[in-house]
């Protein structure tokens, strides 16, 4: 035979007897069986001593649990997110805005009657308080206090409106919410009714042209905030963006515009204009310093579109904060966040206050500058000029359809009024 | 063939693929068996005679040395199945990167300022073997970084605040890990057996709260706007007597982290709080956290004893308390002798709780079973 060459196996030919070995098992399932279950064995005992690795963790013995489960507080239950206020309204029209025609009227009640007030025992000011007993009952309006029972009065309409305006958001898991969001504050106070309803109805009819949402509430909801800081009114603008970020949560660009601002080229989209990648990318002003036109901190050579979180423009001197634009991610909400600090707000050496902030942020956080896009300020911040502008090399000053005109500093000179009522002629024409 | 092998057919044992490769190049008469064997071989088995050759091969082992086998298979079922330990050190090999990294931090304000002695080198050698007999145990990754006073920020205040510094650092040299453990010099890990997947990553949700509603040393605002909680947790840290402790927490590679660790220090914040601001990041932090929902939102906390008991000495003044003091009886994980530097014996501390450690892990030799 052939027993020579290696064959080990036992025959029923074969002359000799069969040794007692595993092989006189007769059941060759069991057996294959058995050697599985071995294999498995010696493979999960070198993966778990050798390799760190637990194939079968019920075959190796576990040493002492940890004992972290007696030490454990009671996890009360967590908040969802709210905004200001715990109860919120809910609506389902992405254009949220406040009657603006009771500007007179709240102007009339004073920040008094609209807020809480006490004394602080310190400085012995009255200090406003926001008030968050009130409920919202089941039509979605505050509930009525007994005093205020008498809703004929348009006082007491406006007060409630005025209280209304800061619980509405945009109803969650909305299918047609919008992908851009123009965020605008009005100031009852300084400014007359017409002027803010052509602002209103500027951001609404550019909004409903191109499907955007609007977001537009009173700048005085956001005093008691700026009180506990003693900060100056102008840092209510990062508040207004975080307050839309919450209303529209499923919105990717939030487009902040001050009220000395008007959209004059209604027919521009503004996402294919600037913030597709592809159109974004060729104009990020890259290496350009953050305070021009020497300033140490200058933008990355390498920034690309994809990576852009914040876009601003800048003036000649400073960063420009009356148009930017911020996206709603995790790198967005901190920037936003972190800028709108306390410890900023209450700094003094901050003369220009946000823009200074910001313009401290870039030059010292290089993540941060790395998520922002400087871009030229003719695309969204287009600057007012009084005299015509003949130089064809002017790249700050407003001409015809430029997407914005930027009025600021008009209310120092109290010729607001004049200067709106100039473009909004403009705007009718066009129309 | 057996009748003549005996117990010793292992010798004549061969690869039958050894034949077939000689049927190529040779056609000898001699190699004509070994052809005719192995078309034997396969007609009888059929299918795939690999597998039925290693079976073979597994067989004969088996058959040829029952004794050794049967020794070997017992000590393989007394190893896995009890803690005995192994009279050598297995040498550990990872086959991916570590997932985790423990960061500890060394010669903490040395340096310039005074010289170390006998007793801190010591301590440091005691606190370094520890980790590292830890980390090599669980397959962590473990990096030792120096935190000598070098007065490289002098210029803008601020020495002793490398630990941001060495966090990125680390995130750098770790590309792969997830998660990072800061660890103090003067803490030891007392329960070393405990994976810290066990202990905290693999039930985060459960060993975390998140609301300061139970436990608030600082009297920070319980409630504030925006905070949205079902985010995933990015920075897990501890409350003592006095507020955050950092002397032992954990961080997670997120876009969140990249966001804090580049916020976390601000020269306007500093500067306005500088005096007020003892513990440097940890202040910082508890005011961006304070004020910040985006910071609120992902950071969690564990109770003190989890990952970073105190001993008597640090927080006397809540002696009392037992949230905030190391027990041998519920075999706490972690011990950090905070503050030993400033008035207490290191050096002691660190003798003492290293016997406690060791009187907690022996037994006799005979119970390798528990």
């Amino acid at each position: 035979m052939k027993e020579k060459n290696g064959d080990l196996r036992p025959r029923a030919s074969s002359s000799l007897p069969v040794p007692v070995n595993f092989n006189s098992f007769r059941k060759q399932n069991k057996k294959s069986l058995l050697i599985l279950v071995l294999i498995l064995f010696l493979l999960n005992f070198v993966t778990s001593k050798f390799l760190n690795l637990r194939l079968f963790p019920f075959l190796s013995y576990y040493s002492k649990k940890s004992s972290i489960s007696n030490l454990l507080y009671t996890n009360p239950q967590l908040l969802s997110e709210h905004g200001l206020s715990r109860s919120e309204i809910e609506v389902t029209s992405p254009l949220i805005f406040p009657s603006v025609e009771n500007a007179p009227l709240l102007r009339e009640l004073t920040l008094k009657n609209l807020f809480k007030s006490k004394i602080d025992p310190k400085t012995q000011k009255s200090v406003f308080l926001y008030d968050d007993e009130e409920e919202i009952n089941s039509e979605n309006e505050i509930k009525e206090s007994p005093s205020d029972y008498d809703t004929s009065n348009p006082l007491i309409k406006a007060k409630k409106n005025f209280k209304e305006q800061g619980r509405r958001i945009l109803q969650k898991n909305l299918k047609n919410s919008p992908e851009l969001v123009i965020v605008t504050g009005l100031d009852f106070e300084n400014y007359e009714l017409t002027y803010l309803t052509r602002v209103a109805q500027n951001r609404v009819d550019y909004a409903q042209k191109q499907n955007y949402g609007v977001y537009i509430r009173w700048l005085q909801e956001f005093i008691p905030i700026m009180q506990d800081t003693e900060s100056d009114t102008r840092w209510i603008k990062l508040f207004l963006v975080r307050a839309a970020m919450h209303a529209f949560p499923d919105a990717k660009y939030f487009w902040y515009l001050d009220q000395d601002t008007l959209i004059m080229n209604q027919d521009i989209d503004l996402i294919s204009y600037i913030l597709t990648p592809d159109a974004l990318d060729p104009i990020i002003i890259k290496e350009q310093p953050i305070i021009p036109q020497n300033g140490l901190i200058k933008t990355y050579k390498n920034s690309r579109a994809e990576n852009v979180r914040l876009i601003l423009t800048q003036t000649d001197t400073k960063i420009d904060s009356s148009s930017f634009i911020i996206v709603n991610d995790v790198y967005g909400k901190s920037l936003l966040e972190f800028w709108s600090d306390p410890l900023f707000r209450t700094y003094t050496n901050f003369p220009y206050f946000e823009e200074s902030a910001i313009t401290h942020i870039l030059q010292w956080h290089p993540v941060l500058l790395s998520k922002t896009a400087i871009i030229p300020i003719k695309t969204i911040n287009s600057v007012h000029s009084a005299l015509e502008i003949k130089d064809q090399t002017d790249t700050l000053h407003y001409t015809d359809k430029d997407l914005v005109v930027n009025f600021r500093g008009c209310s120092d000179q109290k010729n607001c009024d004049e200067i709106q009522n100039e473009y909004w002629n403009i705007l009718k024409n066009k129309n | 063939m057996l009748g003549f092998g005996g117990g010793r057919a292992l010798r004549s044992w061969r690869l039958p693929f050894i034949s077939t490769t000689k049927k190529k190049f040779k056609s000898d008469d001699d190699d004509d068996i070994a052809v005719n064997s192995f078309q034997e071989y396969t007609s009888i088995n059929g299918g795939n005679y690999i597998t039925r050759t290693l079976k073979e091969f597994v067989r004969d082992v088996i058959d040829n040395y029952k004794k050794i086998t049967a020794l070997l298979l017992l000590l393989m079922l007394v190893l896995n199945f009890t803690s005995l330990p192994l009279p050598f050190d297995i040498p550990k090999f990872t086959i991916t990167d570590p997932n985790v990294v423990i960061i500890l931090a060394a010669n903490e304000g040395g340096g310039v300022l005074k010289w170390k002695g006998a007793q801190e080198w010591s301590v440091e050698r005691s606190s370094i073997i520890n980790k590292r007999h830890y980390a090599e145990k669980h397959g962590y990754g473990l990096t030792i970084k120096d935190m000598t006073l070098k007065r490289r920020y002098s210029h803008e205040w601020r020495e002793g605040w490398e630990k941001v510094d060495i966090i990125k650092q680390t995130m750098r040299q770790y590309p792969n890990a997830e998660w990072f453990w800061w660890l103090d010099l003067h803490t030891y890990i007392m329960e070393p057996q405990i994976s810290l997947e066990d202990h905290v990553f693999n039930h985060l949700d459960n060993v975390t709260y998140r609301s300061l509603e139970e436990f608030n040393p600082l009297n920070l605002k319980i409630d504030i706007p925006y905070v949205d909680y079902t985010q995933p947790i990015d920075l897990i840290v501890t409350q003592d007597c006095g507020g955050f402790n950092l002397g032992s927490f954990f961080i997670r590679r997120s876009a969140w982290t990249e966001c804090l660790l580049d916020a976390w220090w601000d020269p306007v914040l500093y500067e306005q709080r500088h005096m007020q601001w003892e513990h440097k990041e940890q202040d910082a932090l508890e005011c961006l956290y304070s004020n910040g929902s985006w910071v609120r939102e992902r950071t969690a906390f564990l109770p003190l004893r989890a990952i970073n008991s105190f001993p008597t000495g640090a927080c006397y003044e809540y002696a009392e308390d037992p949230r905030y003091f190391y027990s041998e009886h519920d075999r706490d994980f972690v011990i950090n002798m905070a503050g030993c530097e400033y008035g207490r014996d290191c050096w002691s501390e660190m003798e003492h709780f290293k016997g406690v450690s060791k009187k907690l892990h022996s037994r006799p030799w005979f119970k390798f079973w528990k």
